[in-house]
């Protein structure tokens, strides 16, 4: 044992021996701190929130966009700190009205992932009506109702360019809704202007007011909309989210007329690992006002669940136009950029100035050799992005690595970009982003993972996996050990109990002495702390704490606890 | 034998006491395990019994109202065609608000309806009527006619001698009607041409500040001064637009020439000529940029006239010769340039620093840019993603220095 790796054992063994406060924050609301209780409950990990329970209606309540913009400029809006409280003990994101549990635990066939969260193939045949216009958001776009009934957003594409926040809006979704965020039903539609007729009594706001809306109203709509080559006018069809829409969701705080919301946003591992994915799919505008808060009726209850929505200026696309050179790299406001710029006269330029973007109207600006994840920026600073921690990050990473090549060139591919070379660019883009998040935030921690008690002649062992040596973001040169301690579910205590020892083939014997004593319900705990040694990433030695718990059930992995905070290492 | 039945019997019974007693000691030593999920909802069932209203702090619910209103939407776009408008006045009028009245689009008829006045009694009335894209085709006609009075335009006398001190102010009106034809052949390239009756009158200024024109120059050798003369304006024009952005402009260039022939009823008059190119050069992108005028004005009287001092080329103020005061130089032939080097020190702010050189003469070869004058500065433009929306310049010369906050840009 080299000397480093002596202190560090030493350091390790000293803190659990004294009792050091565990960081897990499972499932916990913040006030449980103080009342103490053990670490792992008898049905840990528990993988549903159940926050579907039946609520009373809830108020629609609209947030300010101008709010939003200032309060998180100039103050913050974020309440709450520290690690993600959502999770189960396993450090995972249970299902539950936020967020459900798709390709990062599940397999996904290409077909379920293309087919999103569609329960219909878009709007029905036959006329259109026109029901009105939405005031928010600067894409055009106004509402229909099929001759089925459903209520769709019909949202338009620039003539300066061409199928571009169609396409965005369309991959985005399917991403999202693999990931397992709820989204709306997208669907790219075409369709010429006979199709329309203005709904009787329809009427649209205007800046002066509001008033009946007219045939000359859509046809100026349409006016400055490409055409495609049959003069037919491509769209994108977003079909109305199912119940009442109530709202926005802020990215911290709780709604107090929700009983359901139990933790703080903020502290919500899935708004807070929505940052990777955001800096992936170049979702600048991921603020409150593209959220949507509907109550909704399922199996008799009545709940909110909650959605994200409007990825019209995502990747290359800034809605109205191709996306601005200065997005996802800097604040709409920050205040030592603008002195820098403004005194250095020009002789300072911002990096982000020269990307090299594409130069096709249907792709905008979006590229991925510049692309810097950890720089990544919205549009203002965002409260739950702002706390995402390694631990959060590594959630998302692991989630965003399930994303074959092949399924992102499918989704490309129903995106409809007309332009083959387009498509094929704006996969490989996608593809170079997603590798380049997953390379930095999988390596951030310790991604030591898929934990698994395995039963052998000698008894059982704990087994593991690299997964940076396993998706080959990092050489197969880590080696990784493990030391014991027997942990006390009713104290919390960890007491030294095996000694480190280096591990092969990613599997440990689970040694008799590593148990702790018994809790009330009968079961037995044992902490596996594993580190890692590799070359490249001297902060895997942080070990990760692997819980396994035995019970008249056998043995089990109950709890997965990451170090974060301890890099900041930029490969 | 006996003995032990009671003793068993004993022992039962004490056991049997026991039981329940030890029962309740277990009972209170380890009371049933609760689970995480049951924690969750008793935690889901105390806050349903507390639940209130999201609530709007003062700020919140101040932007909240800015938001509905679309209160930005409504001063911008205004309220059934009705808008508030400058009113285009020149530098030095004072702070001018009008209300003003659009109709029509980008094609077809058009009308617009503009009066304003400024703090300082400027005033000034503009009807336009128009057919825009006639036919379908690129041809643009229009009806115009305005009425305006300036009350307190400056004069210091002619030529380049002219003394900074000798800072004069007089009132210069006009009616004015006419129509224009617009033609754009080609993306950028408009073709321009119109007649108009125009009726220009001088007096008093009424600027308290310094003396009236008429006190401190000799009106006899200042053609135009209290003549009440009117013209057929006859004018045409050419102007190529290749600027990458016209409202916000980085690269390309605005090369643009227009003719103009005054004539009385007498058949006597003046012509003038003005010229003014532009080129905006990127260093090496669109965040620096190398902006550079040069701009030029010629007259010429038919036998017999003059032209009237107000047609006359002024440099200085906010355009040009930025550092001097409004109309601070003028005769009948000027000839200018400037140089502007912008960056983009955040994306609504560019900083500036100019310099700007120019020189008026009676005669076109008397022009000569050693005998400029110079000024320079530096400067702030904001600017939406790709409008151009005010400036602010510190302009310095040998006159002194003057700050300039405008909502037009210098080019």
């Amino acid at each position: 044992m080299s000397s480093k790796m002596g202190i560090a054992s030493l350091v390790a063994a000293l803190a659990a021996v004294l009792g050091a406060r565990p960081i897990l924050e499972a499932q916990r609301v913040e006030r449980w701190h103080d009342e103490g209780g053990p670490r792992f409950y008898p049905d840990d990990p528990v993988w549903i929130d159940d926050d579907r329970r039946d609520i009373p209606p809830v108020a629609p309540f609209e947030l300010s966009k101008s709010y939003e913009f200032v309060n998180e400029t100039f103050g913050g809006s974020a309440s709450s700190f520290g690690p993600a409280l959502n999770v189960n003990t396993l450090g995972e994101v249970p299902d539950s009205s936020w967020f459900v549990n798709r390709l990062g635990r599940h397999e996904m066939p290409i077909e379920d992932v293309l087919r999103g969260p569609d329960t219909v193939d878009g709007p029905a045949d036959g006329p259109w009506l026109v029901t009105g216009r939405p005031d928010a958001g600067v894409t055009p776009k106004f509402t229909i109702k099929d001759s089925r009934g459903d209520t769709y957003l019909i949202k338009l594409d620039p003539r300066i360019a061409p199928e571009l926040p169609s396409s965005v809006e369309i991959i985005s979704t399917k991403v999202f809704h693999a990931i397992g965020y709820n989204v709306p039903e997208d669907y790219l539609v075409t369709f010429d202007r006979a199709r329309l007729s203005v709904a009787p009594g329809a009427r649209m706001k205007t800046p002066t007011g509001n008033r009946a809306l007219k045939g000359t109203d859509v046809d100026a709509w349409l006016a400055d909309t490409p055409r495609t080559p049959t003069g037919m006018i491509r769209a994108l069809a977003s079909r109305y989210v199912p119940g009442q829409v109530v709202g926005h969701f802020r990215y911290s705080g709780s709604r107090s007329d929700d009983p359901n919301d139990l933790y703080p946003h903020e502290r919500r591992r899935e708004l807070r690992g929505l940052r990777v994915f955001a800096a992936w799919l170049h979702h600048d505008d991921a603020r409150s006002l593209n959220t949507l808060d509907s109550y909704v009726t399922e199996d008799g209850r009545r709940y909110l669940r909650h959605y994200l929505q409007d990825f019209g200026s995502n990747l290359g696309s800034g809605s109205t136009r191709a996306q601005k050179p200065r997005a996802g790299y800097e604040y709409l406001l920050e205040a030592d950029t603008i002195a820098k710029g403004l005194f250095s006269f020009g002789l300072w330029t911002r990096g982000w100035t020269r990307a090299k973007y594409p130069e096709h109207p249907s792709l905008g600006n979006v590229e991925a050799s510049y692309f810097e994840p950890w720089r990544w920026k919205t549009e203002y600073p965002q409260p739950a992005f702002d706390q995402m921690d390694d631990a959060d990050a590594f959630w998302a990473a692991r989630i965003a690595a399930r994303f074959t090549d092949q399924m992102l060139r499918s989704i490309v591919e129903i995106s409809r970009l007309s332009d083959p070379n387009a498509a094929r660019h704006l996969a490989d883009v996608l593809i170079a982003r997603r590798d380049k998040v997953v390379r930095y935030w999988l390596t951030r921690t310790t991604p030591l993972d898929a934990f698994a008690v395995v039963d052998g002649r000698d008894g059982a062992s704990l087994a593991f996996e690299n997964a940076a040596v396993q998706l080959g973001i990092a050489s197969p040169r880590a080696t990784a050990r493990v030391r014991w301690t027997a942990f006390d579910n009713q104290t919390g205590r960890q007491t030294p109990a095996v000694d480190e020892a280096p591990v092969t083939d990613g599997r440990t014997p689970v040694p008799a002495a590593a148990w702790g004593p018994r809790d009330a319900s009968g079961a037995r705990f044992a902490t596996a702390w594993i580190a890692s040694d590799h070359p490249d990433y001297p902060h895997w030695t942080r070990p990760v704490q692997v819980t396994l718990r035995q019970s008249a059930g056998g043995i089990a992995v109950v709890g997965v606890e990451r170090p974060t905070g301890g890099s900041d290492a930029r490969r | 034998m006996r003995r032990f039945p009671v003793l068993l019997r004993v022992t039962l019974f004490l056991g049997a006491l026991a039981v329940p007693a030890l029962a309740v000691a277990a009972g209170q030593q380890d009371p049933p395990t609760p689970t995480r999920s049951e924690r969750l909802d008793a935690e889901r069932d105390a806050r349903a019994a507390d639940v209130t209203p999201p609530e709007r702090t003062m700020l919140e619910r101040a932007l909240t109202w800015y938001d509905n209103q679309q209160v930005m939407a409504r001063l911008l776009g205004g309220w059934h065609g009705f808008h508030g408008v400058g009113g285009s006045f020149p530098a030095g009028a004072g702070t001018g608000v009008g209300l003003g009245y659009s109709a029509g689009g980008s094609q077809g008829p058009g009308l617009e309806i503009v009066a304003a006045t400024t703090s300082r009694g400027y005033k000034r009335g503009r009807v336009v009527a128009d057919i825009r894209r006639l036919g379908g085709t690129p041809v643009d006609i229009a009806l115009h006619g305005q009425l305006y009075e300036f009350p307190q335009q400056d004069y210091f006398g002619m030529g380049m001698d002219s003394a900074e001190g000798d800072r004069t102010n007089y009132l210069l009106s006009s009616a004015e009607a006419g129509a224009d034809v617009r033609w754009r052949p080609l993306a950028g390239l408009a073709l321009q041409a119109g007649a108009a009756w125009v009726s220009p009158r001088t007096g008093e200024g009424t600027d308290a500040r310094m003396p009236t024109t008429a006190a401190r120059f000799d009106t006899g050798a200042t053609p135009g001064y209290g003549a009440s003369v009117d013209y057929l304006r006859t004018a045409i024009g050419l102007d190529y637009d290749r600027r990458d952005n016209p409202r916000h402009p980085h690269a390309g260039g605005r090369y643009a020439i227009g003719i103009a022939d005054y004539r009385d009823l007498d058949s006597a008059g003046f012509q003038r000529a003005d010229v003014d190119v532009q080129q905006y050069v990127p260093i090496p992108d669109r965040y620096r940029t190398l902006a550079l005028r040069a701009t030029a004005t010629f007259t010429s009287a038919h036998d017999g006239s003059d032209v009237p001092f107000f047609y006359q080329p002024t440099l200085g103020g906010a355009s040009m010769l930025r550092g001097f005061r409004e109309f601070r130089f003028q005769d009948r032939n000027s000839v200018a340039v400037s140089a502007e080097y912008r960056w983009e020190a955040w994306w609504a702010l560019d900083g500036a620093v100019f310099v700007d050189a120019g020189t008026v003469a009676p005669e076109r070869r008397s022009l000569n840019l050693r005998d400029a004058a110079v000024s320079y500065g530096v400067g702030l433009r904001l600017h939406s993603n790709d409008a151009f929306v005010a400036r602010l310049d510190f302009a310095f010369s040998r006159e002194g220095f003057i700050p300039l906050l405008r909502f037009d840009h210098v080019f």
